[in-house]
């Protein structure tokens, strides 16, 4: 018995200590410490770094955190953007609790109209809006929307493992992709016309893609097929990683999908840039533009000129603008963006 | 805390497609007039809804067509497959989405149903294909799964795009990826259901939407009591009318299970050895044969240059013989004078090799005909019998060692099949009675519902729960 009571004053004081050591401190340390110390950003870099994604953790700005925030922000977009965005707002929820996030995909073109009937406070994107969507904007508001860039993405042409296939020019997938042919002029549907040899020439090629809902759809169509048409061949499937399992399962096969989707089956394919070189879809190629199917992931909202966004839904930009919020970024598998751009929409959201 | 942490953005992720859910695919659901009109489950991107019978009907012709594939393709990979792992490997791969997709598909709810057979589709192709599982387990024989489990993938989606929309499946998507980024070392994912992406949601979206939307309200509580047992029975018979297959395939990857250990992998390995010994025991015996007959052609050459050598001594001593006769007959006119010395000399050169001659043909013809060499003889012989007897005699334990074991290791096996077997015949008996009682209870119970609505009601309610919990 009397050991037992022993055990179990051990027990108490060490209960106790272990407590006293990990209560909240809530003496000198600011309101950044402790969100601080919410947000982990520990985890997010080691996150960061573990998904090949080197965050530039120490040239970002921190973010700093405003005494109380309440209300409610409305998310409507496109799914690829929105799945970021989610991410973020789920740190940001645990800051802010007081705050109500709503985020919801939804088909590309919805976004900018519920942007313009008032229905949506952030509008992530894909892809710019279209002149037509500004234009729509414009008419309405008499200014027009204003366009944020969060996250860099790219493209990746995917063909399965086994293919030798060196690099691909943007010609030569129009000339896959494409059965207009505006770019190169020439249809290429084997695998020999790429200069493979062996079993390969022969091997007829086979498409995977996105839908013409999708705004890596639309991309793709403007950059590579100049406008013109897909191939009736092309098979569409439901989202990036049904794309790039798709060109797994198929030695013939060539696809494209974001960069997040790559798998161990697949093989990225490096394009030819501006200046003629082959570059692969690596962080730092997207982040200097030199791999030509990079992309900027956007948020758009409703800002008159002159008038800095505020409310919940601007801090919540200024939270996925920060060092915290582009180390959620990365540790989703998406690319952070680099300083100058994380200034520049900053200084947008200020002005 | 990182767990914690990343099911906390996961669940954020999965708040967004039930919200998702709940307000496009099945908010047909929320609006259905009537409790006898059929219930619309979503909408194709052809605008056309699709009923909740006919998505019933759907996802449990999708779960046989699954399983079916999926047995034919595991049982290609096993056939003529001479590795015990690649075997094993196939059997657990095909019982267990066997397992979980009956598991599923005998839910009853038809739009749970697709989103379980979605997500286990789904990630069950990302381990074997994405993450190219299939080339380190089946080497050179990926092809075959590949093909299966893509296809299996894309009717599934398919499946799914009758009910949800483009962008709810784009989210589906990402989130089935996510999680498999999350969790790259699960192997086993045939387990992973749609409900363990949430945190404590005891229902399915789509029933919070029946519940709220007051469907059943004007039923009753008798009613809801059949409905959910009728359910349960139906449930029991689909998952009944498979069991037999999948006892079958259970027994099948014990005994791959089996064959798979490594102590049986070296019994295996011991017999094969021992078989080819066996095997090989004529050519051994051969072989010392034609060592003995070796040895034997040594022996008589050595008695062959012997006779040789007796020869060459002969004729050495027919010319000494000759030497003397020229020193006899020599014309002593003609040459130098006999001088006795030399004369004397050659004889004695002669005599002592002549004698030695002697004597060396005496003790050879003394070996060959002496006891000496018969006994050495003998002990060839002998030496030559013992090591085939001895070589006979171990070839015979082998045989009869290793018959012993692969004996005692099937009637090991025989035991517990018929355990098995047994373990399921009461298994199934016990299962059907209830089953049977649980229906007939209900409905004599049923009868009175009209008087005394809220007693049987409950009573039926407990009745199922008691073959649930049962």
């Amino acid at each position: 018995m009397t050991h037992l009571h022993l055990i179990v004053v051990i027990a108490l004081v060490c209960a106790v200590l272990v407590g006293c050591s990990s209560s909240p401190v809530i003496d000198g340390r600011g309101a950044r410490d402790q969100v601080a110390d919410k947000v982990d950003i520990a985890r997010l870099d080691a996150e960061g770094d573990a998904n090949g994604t080197r965050v530039l953790s120490d040239v970002l700005p921190p973010y700093e955190p405003v005494a109380s925030l309440s209300g409610k922000i409305t998310s409507i977009g496109e799914s690829t953007t929105t799945n970021l965005v989610a991410r973020v707002a789920a740190e940001f929820r645990r800051m802010y609790p007081d705050v109500t996030l709503q985020v919801i995909a939804s088909p590309i073109s919805i976004g900018p109209s519920a942007l313009l009937e008032g229905r949506a406070d952030l509008v992530p994107m894909s892809r710019p809006l279209t002149p037509e969507e500004v234009q729509s904007f414009t008419k309405k508001y008499g200014y027009p929307p204003t366009e944020i860039k969060v996250a860099a993405d790219a493209l990746a042409i995917y063909v399965e493992k086994g293919n030798s296939v060196p690099g691909l020019t943007l010609g030569q997938l129009d000339g896959i992709f494409s059965q207009t042919q505006r770019r190169s002029g020439s249809s290429i549907e084997k695998w020999g016309q790429l200069g493979l040899t062996g079993e390969w020439i022969d091997r007829p090629i086979t498409l995977y893609g996105y839908g013409p809902d999708d705004g890596a759809n639309q991309i793709f169509q403007q950059r590579v097929l100049d406008g013109g048409a897909f191939r009736l061949s092309l098979r569409v499937e439901g989202g990036g990683s049904s794309i790039v399992q798709g060109v797994a399962a198929d030695p013939g096969a060539i696809g494209f999908a974001s960069i997040f989707f790559t798998c161990k089956r697949v093989r990225v394919v490096e394009l030819a840039g501006a200046d003629g070189r082959f570059y692969a879809p690596t962080e730092e190629n997207v982040r200097n533009r030199r791999y030509p199917l990079s992309r900027f992931l956007y948020v758009c909202v409703n800002k008159p000129p002159r008038q800095p966004l505020g409310g919940p839904a601007a801090e919540f930009l200024r939270f996925l603008l920060s060092r915290e919020g582009q180390q959620i970024v990365a540790a989703g598998g998406n690319i952070p963006l680099d300083a100058a751009t994380v200034e520049q929409g900053r200084h947008t959201l200020a002005e | 805390m990182r767990l914690y942490l990343r099911t906390y953005q996961f669940a954020s992720l999965l708040g967004v497609w039930i919200t998702l859910l709940v307000c496009g695919g099945s908010a047909a659901l929320a609006r259905s007039p009537a409790k006898d009109s059929p219930r619309q489950v979503g909408a194709t991107d052809a605008g056309q809804p699709i009923m909740a019978a006919e998505l019933d009907e759907l996802t449990r012709a999708f779960a046989d067509r699954y399983v079916g594939l999926l047995a034919s393709t595991c049982d290609a990979l096993k056939k003529d497959n001479p590795d015990p792992m690649q075997r094993r490997e196939a059997q657990v791969l095909m019982l267990n989405c066997a397992t979980n997709v009956y598991d599923i598909a005998s839910n009853a709810d038809a739009f749970t149903r697709m989103l379980d057979l979605l997500v286990v589709t789904t990630l069950v192709s990302q381990v074997w294909i994405d993450d190219d599982r299939v080339a380190e387990v089946f080497a050179g024989r990926e092809e075959l799964l590949i093909r299966a489990l893509h296809h299996s993938r894309v009717e599934a989606w398919a499946l799914a795009a009758q009910v949800l929309r483009p962008e709810q499946l784009d989210l589906m998507d990402y989130l089935l990826w996510d999680w498999r980024r999350h969790n790259p070392d699960m192997v086993r994912v045939s387990f992973v259901r749609f409900s363990n992406f949430a945190i404590g949601r005891g229902k399915s979206a789509n029933s919070e939407v029946l519940a709220a939307s007051g469907l059943y309200a004007n039923v009753g509580r008798a009613g809801q009591a059949v409905a959910e047992t009728r359910l349960l029975t139906e449930r029991m018979f689909y998952m009944l009318k498979r069991m037999p297959t999948l006892l079958r395939w259970q027994v099948e990857a014990i005994k791959d299970d089996t064959l798979a250990t490594t102590e049986v992998g070296n019994g295996l390995t011991d017999f094969h050895r021992l078989t080819e010994q066996v095997e090989q025991l004529p050519k051994n015996v051969a072989a010392e044969r034609q060592a003995i007959l070796t040895a034997l052609t040594e022996a008589n050459g050595v008695v062959t240059s012997l006779g040789q050598t007796s020869n060459s001594l002969n004729e050495m001593l027919k010319t000494a013989d000759g030497l003397i006769a020229r020193y006899d007959g020599v014309d002593r006119k003609l040459s130098r004078p006999f001088d006795i010395r030399e004369y004397t000399e050659a004889v004695k050169e002669l005599a002592v090799a002549v004698g030695k001659m002697n004597d060396m043909l005496k003790s050879s013809n003394e070996l060959l005909g002496s006891s000496e060499w018969d006994r050495r003889i003998q002990q060839v012989s002998q030496s030559a019998d013992e090591r085939i007897k001895m070589a006979a005699e171990q070839s015979q334990r082998v045989v009869h060692d290793t018959f012993w074991r692969v004996y005692a290791a099937l009637s090991f096996l025989f035991v517990m099949l018929i355990l098995c077997l047994a373990a399921a015949f009461m298994l199934m008996r016990r299962l059907i009675k209830r089953v049977v009682s649980n229906t007939a209870g209900l409905r004599s119970e049923g009868d009175h519902t009209a008087d005394h609505e809220a007693g049987p009601a409950t009573n039926a309610r407990s009745a199922g729960r008691k073959g649930i919990s049962e």
